[in-house]
């Protein structure tokens, strides 16, 4: 039997505490895994899959959303039973939905009707580098190389983008022949933030030509208005949505 | 090597960080939100030195003069400092005199005196006027009457101190009036006219007289600072050679009128007769007359209180004294006027009314209606004691002056009443009210409205500290009678069962109308002294609101586009400083821009971004001794319709951008907020802004068109946001700039203000900034 002194047990405890605190709030996911019942009241559909992935420690990269499921303020009543079944729940059993777990993350998609027509979270960047820095900074830059590489001729940019938490790192990155889905999972497990949501109703993420110098996801993150509020950053997000369909 | 307690000690710091980093974030966040903007509360109660002046005091052989103090305040204590004027223009400031709430105090001046300049008692030369300093959020929250008393006859006159503030009197100093009556009540009188300067300034001024037909008489007045003059009216008279028993007296002033206090005293030093006669005030600048009968074009002037025929035995009289009650009017103008006189009579048993033949009154002249040779002719029942005494006249209430007065035949007993002109309240403050084996107070509370009236009276007593609470209706024309003394004996419980206790001997009393108030309350007292056989009337305070007091609530008033917000106009009331909402009695409402901001009653709409004034005008009933004194005020707001703008408010970091490969560039973190046109935060939490990039016409750092990160972004409470904006090109490092605007929405409505940015590949500014 391994001895170990306490003092050195303590330290191993205290270390691990602090280990366990940096790791980023995703969870490794279990579509399979039971989850207890889930209530949401009044809540849009997407807020309440954020509220759900809050309580059982899940991320997602959203992908399918439109105006309705942003901002139709809905009962939620979740009897307990599998992740998967949850999801499809929450997101309206009637829709065709896929979820999967991809990078440590739950993609919530549309069921794919056309596999021969890649969507703009399929796009794959020849590479991806960048030093470590916050994850809106990072993911700004990643969809700068994303424009650029839709539209090689590019020269600049210009704009803004949300702060978020300065204090939210993640990279250094160096990443090859990599999908946007893969590095936006990719900046996700490593940060606080809960989710990252497409800005495109899902009926239009196929069309990227129309999509080439557009923002298109964006990083909902805790804390910025409470953990269990993302109804702001969801209205925000929706009108992005919105302006998708419409963009004139 | 590092001992274990230094990694002990670390291994924690790094736990404490991760567990509560957000924790003091979170405290940082809201040290700042405290140190955002914060709009002063509404009707913060400034406290201001103010000072009230009464005309005469006087410390003679044979005199002493008390000083009443009541501190009209519910929660906070006055402290006054008098400033003794003497007539020979020495200055003596007696120790300060601390007032607590609700609570009054009666002060020899012979006593103040001893303290501080012991060698003025009982000296010919000692009186003058005095001055009432002190600090508090009105010049009302101090009731002070000035009460000079022959210390070996039963003579004694009430004196209100007026505030010098725009709030009693007129809103300018221009071409002041005062105007009353002379009265030969008996022979062997002094009669003396008290005039008094509160400023330290000269005034210059006329005195004139005029005898019951009209004929005048004026001499100059000049008062230097703080001067007092006493003028016997007799001797002025005869210097006149005006004849007859009674007539009218004017003083005007062309300038700081306003300071000059005044009061007429009519005494005989070695019989019982002591009578004080009000003059009426008024400015012939019409816009700062009291709007008495704007409104509604009518007015009424009322003596609640006149003693009849038959006294009250509550007066205290002699039982074989028979009265001789009249009223003399006046009519100021140089036109013919009618007056409309009636008479609500009351005995113990019985009420009635009777109205008296229209009275022709020639210009500027005075009569005299003998209401005691008229009374069986009028059907008063001899047993009546009491007469409210009403009456109009096609003039404005100022032109027409009256005064009456009760007396026996030799002058020796009785009491003047004086005529309400004002607007009725519903709020009075009364001063010290005494009740012992020769004291009593009877008050008279008419219900001038057309409506049923529920009147609160409250006793204050034992300094202020407890109170007597006695509700009642008053029907319309009206009256509510009190006498302290038989109250006090009746052992009546008041609305919370709480009794008056047989050893409480003063108190102040406060009497209000309830909800809905309507202004129609009119108040009047007497002080009896039975021992002396001395009846004084006194006034009490109509507190109404301070004129300089009401505001807009909201101010500003902060309105979206196409949304309807109420608003009110609160003052703060006359006595308490206690706010007050007073929204309709406004009656004008405007907007100085209706394309940006509609204005009607009690609402603003917000029509389009911008600024605009919102202006509310209506008759405010502000405070005066015995009524309220009606002023048209007019009170303005700024509204801001919005949000218009949204605007950098500071800088968080700036630096290198992080830019794709072969690109660089310059990153500024900001804080931006929702504005208003006039720079305030649109403080609200939950609107999603969204913007639009369009590159200018300089573009020497070779941005790209139609490449621009825009997106929405949702405000917190202070309306704001952090925000990154960032360029990255090629052409970085390169001297230039590329100009871009930046449009946005609110809840996808268009702002009014487009943002002017300069991109350098090492600085962003916006709007400047």
């Amino acid at each position: 039997m391994i001895r170990i002194p306490i003092r050195q047990s303590i330290l191993v405890v205290i270390f691990s505490l602090v280990v366990v605190r940096m790791v980023p709030a995703c969870a490794n996911p279990d579509l399979s895994g039971h989850v207890s019942d889930f209530r949401a009241s009044q809540v849009s559909r997407v807020e309440a899959l954020l509220r759900f992935g809050d309580a059982n420690n899940l991320c997602f990269g959203i992908e399918y959303v439109d105006s309705a499921l942003l901002r139709e303020r809905v009962e939620i009543n979740v009897q307990s039973g599998t992740v998967e079944d949850a999801v499809k729940s929450i997101m309206d059993g009637s829709i065709r939905v896929s979820i999967k777990v991809v990078d440590g993350v739950v993609e919530v998609g549309p069921l794919i009707s056309n596999p021969s027509k890649i969507k703009i979270f399929d796009h794959v960047l020849p590479v991806f580098q960048s030093k470590r820095g916050s994850l809106q900074e990072i993911s700004n830059l990643l969809r700068m190389d994303l424009v650029v590489d839709l539209n090689p001729d590019i020269t600049g940019f210009a704009g803004h983008y949300p702060t978020g938490d300065r204090k939210d790192q993640v990279g250094p990155f160096l990443e090859n022949k990599r999908s946007v889905r893969y590095l936006l999972n990719a900046l996700l497990v490593q940060s606080k933030a809960r989710a990252w949501i497409s800005c495109v109703d899902w009926r239009h993420l196929e069309n990227i030509d129309a999509l080439r110098t557009r923002p298109v996801w964006t990083f909902v993150e805790p804390g910025t208005h409470g953990v269990s509020d993302y109804s702001s950053d969801l209205a925000s997000i929706a009108t992005a949505v919105e302006s998708s369909v419409s963009p004139n | 090597m590092l001992r274990f307690s230094t990694y002990l000690y670390l291994a924690a710091f790094l736990f404490l960080v991760q567990c509560h980093g957000s924790d003091l974030r979170a405290q940082e966040a809201t040290v700042d939100g405290s140190s955002a903007e914060q709009r002063p509360s509404r009707h913060a109660q400034q406290v201001k030195v103010f000072e009230q002046h009464a005309p005469f005091w006087t410390s003679e052989p044979g005199w002493d003069t008390k000083l009443e103090l009541r501190n009209n305040l519910a929660a906070r204590s006055i402290v006054v400092a008098a400033h003794l004027h003497l007539s020979s223009g020495k200055e003596i400031v007696l120790n300060q005199i601390t007032i607590d709430p609700y609570a009054a105090l009666s002060l020899s001046i012979n006593e103040l005196l001893q303290e501080k300049a012991p060698e003025l008692i009982g000296q010919p030369d000692s009186y003058g006027s005095v001055s009432l300093r002190f600090a508090s959020f009105s010049p009302m929250n101090l009731y002070a009457t000035v009460i000079p008393t022959a210390s070996r006859q039963p003579i004694s006159f009430r004196i209100p101190a007026r505030a010098r503030s725009i709030d009693l009197d007129t809103l300018s100093d221009v071409n002041e009036t005062l105007d009353g009556i002379w009265w030969k009540a008996r022979t062997g009188l002094k009669d003396l006219l008290v005039v008094s300067n509160g400023a330290d300034a000269e005034v210059e001024g006329t005195i004139s007289l005029f005898d019951a037909e009209g004929k005048m008489w004026n001499e100059s007045l000049l008062l230097k600072s703080y001067q007092m003059v006493r003028m016997n009216v007799m001797d002025l008279l005869h210097e006149s050679g005006l004849t007859g028993n009674y007539g009218g007296i004017r003083l005007q002033f062309v300038s700081r009128g306003s300071s000059v206090s005044v009061v007429h005293l009519m005494y005989d030093e070695t019989g019982k007769f002591s009578s004080s006669l009000d003059l009426t005030r008024h400015s012939s600048n019409t816009n700062d007359l009291p709007d008495v009968a704007s409104e509604s074009g009518a007015w009424t002037a009322r003596a609640p209180m006149l003693a009849l025929r038959d006294p009250d035995p509550s007066l205290g009289l002699p039982a074989d004294t028979t009265l001789q009650p009249s009223v003399f009017f006046r009519n100021t103008t140089v036109r013919f006027v009618t007056a409309h006189v009636s008479i609500k009579w009351r005995s113990d048993s019985q009420k009635g009314e009777v109205t008296l033949p229209p009275l022709n009154l020639q210009p500027l002249s005075t009569q005299q209606l003998e209401i005691w040779v008229m009374q069986d002719h009028l059907h008063i029942p001899a047993n009546a004691h009491w007469a409210l005494v009403s009456f109009t006249a096609n003039a404005s209430p100022q032109e027409i002056v009256a005064t009456a007065s009760s007396r026996n035949c030799t002058g020796e007993y009785g009491v003047e009443t004086s005529f309400a002109t004002g607007q009725g309240g519903s709020h009075y403050a009364g001063g010290q009210w005494v009740s012992d084996a020769s004291h009593n107070q009877i008050a008279a509370f008419t219900n001038v409205g057309s409506a049923p009236s529920e009147v609160l009276l409250t006793l204050h007593y034992k300094g202020g500290l407890q109170k007597y609470e006695l509700q009642q209706t008053i029907a319309p024309n009206d009256q509510l009678w009190v006498n302290l003394t038989q109250l006090l004996g009746s052992h009546t419980p008041d609305r919370n069962g709480n009794f008056l206790p047989s050893d409480a001997k003063s108190f102040t009393y406060d009497v209000e109308e309830m909800e809905p108030k309507s202004n129609s309350l009119i108040a009047s007292d007497l002080n009896i002294d039975s021992a002396a056989a001395l009846v004084i009337p006194n006034c009490p305070f109509c507190c109404g609101i301070t004129l300089t007091s009401p505001e807009w609530d909201p101010d500003p008033v902060d309105v979206l586009i196409s949304t309807f917000d109420g608003v009110s106009i609160v003052g703060n009331n006359g006595c308490s400083n206690a706010p007050t909402v007073i929204t309709t009695t406004f009656t004008t409402w405007s907007s100085s821009n209706s394309n940006v901001a509609a204005v009607t009653k009690a609402q603003v709409q917000g029509v389009s971004p911008g600024n605009a004034i919102g202006t509310a005008q209506g008759l405010v009933n502000g405070p005066g001794q015995c009524a309220c004194s009606p002023h048209t005020v007019q009170v303005s707001v700024p509204i801001n319709v919005g949000p218009y703008k949204i605007e950098p408010i500071s800088t968080i970091e700036q630096g290198a951008a992080v830019c794709p490969t072969g690109q660089q560039g310059w990153s500024r973190m900001v804080t931006d907020q929702l504005q208003f046109a006039n720079g305030a935060g649109y403080l609200h939490a939950g609107i999603v802004v969204a913007d639009t990039l369009t590159i200018g016409s300089t573009n020497q750092i070779g941005l790209p068109p139609g490449v621009y990160q825009t997106g929405s972004y949702p405000t917190d409470s202070n309306g704001s946001w952090p925000d990154s904006y960032f360029v990255c090109t090629k052409s970085c490092p390169v001297p230039g700039y590329t100009n871009a605007l930046q449009t946005w929405t609110y809840n996808s409505l268009p702002l009014g203000h487009a943002n002017s940015i300069v991109y350098k590949c090492t600085s962003i500014t916006i709007d400047g900034f």
